[in-house]
């Protein structure tokens, strides 16, 4: 099985050529630490990363992308582009987010530990997930901020990873920080997505990110003048 | 023709060989709240057909915030458009490896919607190894009339519509001239803020055309800004103002009332447009010697008849005509950013898959910029 995954859901611009063969996996990756202009500098990074693992796309048998929680235009260049990808082929795209992929990261460095990856989220806010020490979420991903987080992970004795890590362990000193690592490795993307994609059909729905925070707007208030007929003519010229 | 030998491009926009050819082109449009996607064939003599021209419209979920919300329409592109080009591949009964190029609106507008389309497009051309045009929505726009009537160059467009107002002369391929655009609100925008203010609801244009048609186009003297015969500018922020506080001294109102100021607020914008199409008819006369200059207009104010009806006016008074393309190309549309991706390829214009997705892009970039226009400027 060969596949591309992309990230671009924080600061690295990366893709990577996995390729599994007789239980054993190939990694190609390219990666540039951009953290802006992802959409203009993707598909050179893809390319490069084909031409490095001396594929094209007519070799790969799907695609993974990155949804997310991140920059809400970074993860959708990705995705936007690996939907594209899996249209234009025919092959099947699978999601991996960036908070399991911090906490596939974590458990390499504390195997025995619950893990809580936690991603700056700007705001004073942390986005979170805890995973038991098999790396099984034990809830879904979320945004709050540092001190609610603090708590949950001190309640479930969790390791911190992430860029958020020490925004957690200011608000509870008392919580051990495996890395502050600012994005997980493209590697990890590919090696999470694997399986999934040995399980992925032509009827798996396609990649949709993960923002997390909802879109900041606020419905619209009343009509700023005063009405006699409140809603009357808006219902009729509606109608 | 259409496939590529090299291994990557980049590089920017290129020029090569005009093609002689058929070019068949997928064309894609995110810019603003219409997700679309477009199939169209240009013949080798420049005449153009549609294949197929799907549009989804997310007026539904802006309609609660009483405007377009950027980052709620780039997550609804996301979603959609993928199935959009299915859906348009299907009906024009062609496959990827059928096209000659993907087009697709690289700006301007909201720059998370145009993300989205501009990704998706540099992948299909990727894995297709297809030239990729990224496409001047306003040039999508401006040469529309050349797919729907053949019209030929030189020709007189007024881009009206809720980002936009403003006149191009277009002598050709890339050559486009402003020769007058809006300082403050364009014309659709001035349209949905007296719906708003007004209590109707979105989107204000066509709730305030109806309203208009029972009320007394008399009973309030609004401003007709800007009506002199030295320029070809608009501005409609002064009249906004005008009708609110004329408004706010009758409140609370009654229908007849809010008929009679949609009615007067759409004289005094149809009475601007005459005067100005008027204006810039004589202008482009002089500027490339037609004597029966032809009008062309787009944008979704081109759908309001009480407009439509002072363009003909304007150009039956200097002995031209008007073109106005099918109401769903006058609007945001697919089909028109295929049919500029294929008229730019057939001259040999391309893009590398580094093009830039741009908020503000002026189809005309020698113009000046207006001072004081809008909050965040012209934008183009």
């Amino acid at each position: 099985m060969i596949l591309l995954a992309v990230d671009t859901a924080l600061d690295a611009c990366a893709a990577a050529v996995a390729t599994e063969r007789d239980g054993t996996v190939e990694i190609h990756a390219v990666r540039d630490v951009i953290g802006r202009g992802h959409a203009e500098h993707l598909m050179r990074v893809v390319d490069e990363v084909l031409a490095y693992a001396g594929v094209g796309h007519v070799d790969l048998d799907g695609y993974a992308v990155s949804v997310g929680p991140g920059s809400f235009t970074g993860i959708r260049v990705g995705v936007a582009a690996v939907r594209g990808f899996a249209l234009a082929s025919g092959r099947p795209a699978v999601s991996v987010t960036t908070l399991e992929a911090l906490a596939s990261e974590g458990r390499d460095i504390r195997p025995e530990r619950p893990i809580l990856a936690v991603i700056d989220a700007r705001k004073n806010e942390v986005y979170a997930q805890a995973f038991d020490a098999g790396g099984r979420p034990l809830g879904p991903a979320t945004v709050a901020s540092a001190g609610v987080v603090a708590r949950h992970g001190a309640e479930i004795g969790a390791v911190l990873i992430g860029s958020g890590a020490p925004l957690v362990a200011a608000a509870d000193p008392t919580l051990e920080i495996a890395a502050t690592t600012p994005f997980p490795a493209i590697d990890t993307h590919a090696l999470l997505a694997l399986p999934r994609l040995a399980a992925a059909g032509p009827h798996t729905p396609r990649p949709s990110p993960l923002y997390v925070r909802p879109a900041d707007a606020k419905p619209q208030g009343a009509a700023r003048l005063a009405r006699l007929t409140p809603g009357g003519l808006a219902a009729e010229v509606g109608s | 023709m259409g496939r590529e030998d090299g291994k990557f491009r980049m590089g920017g926009a290129a020029r090569r060989q005009p093609t002689s050819g058929r070019v068949l082109i997928l064309g894609i449009e995110t810019s603003c709240d219409e997700t679309a996607a477009a199939v169209v064939e240009r013949e080798a003599d420049g005449r153009g057909r549609i294949l197929a021209d799907v549009v989804h419209s997310q007026l539904a979920d802006h309609a609660p915030y009483g405007g377009v919300v950027p980052e709620i329409a780039a997550r609804a592109h996301v979603e959609i458009l993928d199935h959009l080009i299915e859906r348009a591949m299907r009906e024009a009964g062609v496959g990827f490896t059928d096209l000659s190029g993907v087009a697709a609106t690289a700006g301007p507008g909201l720059i998370g919607g145009v993300i989205v389309g501009l990704m998706t497009a540099k992948a299909i051309a990727d894995v297709h190894r297809l030239p990729l045009i990224a496409v001047n929505h306003l040039e999508g726009h401006a040469l529309t009339p050349r797919l729907t009537d053949s019209v030929a160059f030189p020709y007189l467009l007024l881009l009206v519509s809720g980002g936009h107002t403003q006149f191009v002369a277009v002598e050709g391929l890339g050559r486009y001239t402003r020769i007058g655009t809006t300082i403050d609100d364009a014309l659709g925008e001035a349209f949905d803020k007296t719906a708003k203010l007004l209590g109707l609801p979105y989107p204000g244009g066509p709730a305030v055309e109806r309203l208009a048609r029972d009320g007394d186009p008399a009973r309030f003297d609004l401003p007709r800004p800007l009506m002199r015969r030295d320029s070809l500018d608009f501005s409609f922020s002064g009249l906004k103002t005008a009708l609110r506080l004329e408004a706010e001294a009758l409140q609370p109102l009654d229908d007849r009332t809010i008929a009679d100021l949609c009615a007067s607020f759409q004289a005094a914008v149809t009475d601007v447009i005459r005067f100005k199409a008027k204006l810039a008819l004589k202008r482009f006369g002089e500027l490339t010697g037609v004597a029966k200059p032809t009008l062309v207009t787009a944008g979704g104010v081109a759908a309001n008849k009480a407009v439509a009806a002072a363009l003909s006016e304007a150009a039956a008074d200097v002995g031209g005509r008007v073109v106005v393309p099918p109401g769903e190309l006058c609007t945001d549309n697919g089909a028109m950013i295929a049919w500029a991706g294929a008229e730019r390829l057939a001259a040999g214009l391309v893009d590398g898959l580094d093009a830039q997705a741009r908020a503000r892009w002026p189809l005309d970039p020698d113009a000046a910029p207006k001072l004081g226009s809008g909050q965040l400027g012209a934008k183009a």
